[in-house]
């Protein structure tokens, strides 16, 4: 699965990130990344709010399906 | 963990004065690359003066003079703190058109840097442009990084 970052600039200026197919805290180490840069070149980004998205679908953008979650439930021999 | 997180935005380009950044500083050259985006946009251009309803000429550090606002729309930014503000005489032009201008000009350049800093990261960047007609036509930009 390919990681996608959706930037949506609106005419108030506002910024809004979406980051799809990232698995544990890179998302959040990618926007840290995002918002030095973006300071760099002379853009302060102030953060409104942040949204996680459900299990699920992080799940199925990781392309992680029901197979591949029983594999990982532990099972009494 | 995916998500999504929305920012507010602040320009402030990089001081040049009394340090060792020059006019050629990439947020001022993408500032500048931002006006000729909304110049071509709008049958205009960018020089450095603007024009007063008496026809008196001040000079700034970038202006775009399009169809719409023939005095100008003049940007002074401060050498030492990279400060940026507007500056134009309004006389006889609807503040929309005015405020529409100043608006183009930030969401130019903001995804301009959004794309410039997506590449860096070397993600593949594509643009889009969208009127949303249900919201009295505001554009968007999207931007868009695959890796």
């Amino acid at each position: 699965m390919a990681q996608k970052i959706e930037v949506e600039i609106t005419s108030e200026g506002r910024l809004k990130m979406e980051f799809i197919g990232f698995a544990g805290d890179e998302c959040y180490d990618e926007a840290e990344r995002i918002e030095g840069m973006l300071a760099e070149l002379g853009i302060r980004a102030k953060v409104l709010q942040t949204e996680r998205k459900p299990g699920g679908q992080i799940e199925a953008e990781l392309g992680i399906d029901d197979k591949d979650q029983a594999s990982k439930i532990p099972t009494e021999e | 963990m995916s998500h999504i997180t929305t920012y507010a935005t602040d320009l402030q380009l990089n001081p040049v004065k009394g340090s060792d950044r020059s006019k050629s500083d990439r947020s001022w050259q993408l500032f500048e690359e931002a006006l000729k985006t909304v110049a071509e946009e709008c049958g205009g251009y960018v020089s450095n003066t603007i024009t007063n309803y008496y026809g008196h000429q001040r000079k700034c550090t970038f202006s775009l003079i399009v169809p719409q606002f023939r005095y100008g729309l003049g940007v002074d930014v401060d050498e030492e703190t990279g400060e940026v503000s507007f500056v134009y005489d309004s006389y006889g032009v609807r503040e929309e058109v005015i405020e529409g201008l100043k608006d183009r000009v930030m969401q130019a350049f903001t995804a301009l840097a959004v794309g410039e800093t997506l590449q860096d990261l070397n993600y593949e960047v594509e643009f889009e442009e969208q009127v949303r007609e249900e919201e009295e036509g505001q554009r968007q930009v999207m931007v868009r990084g695959v890796m």
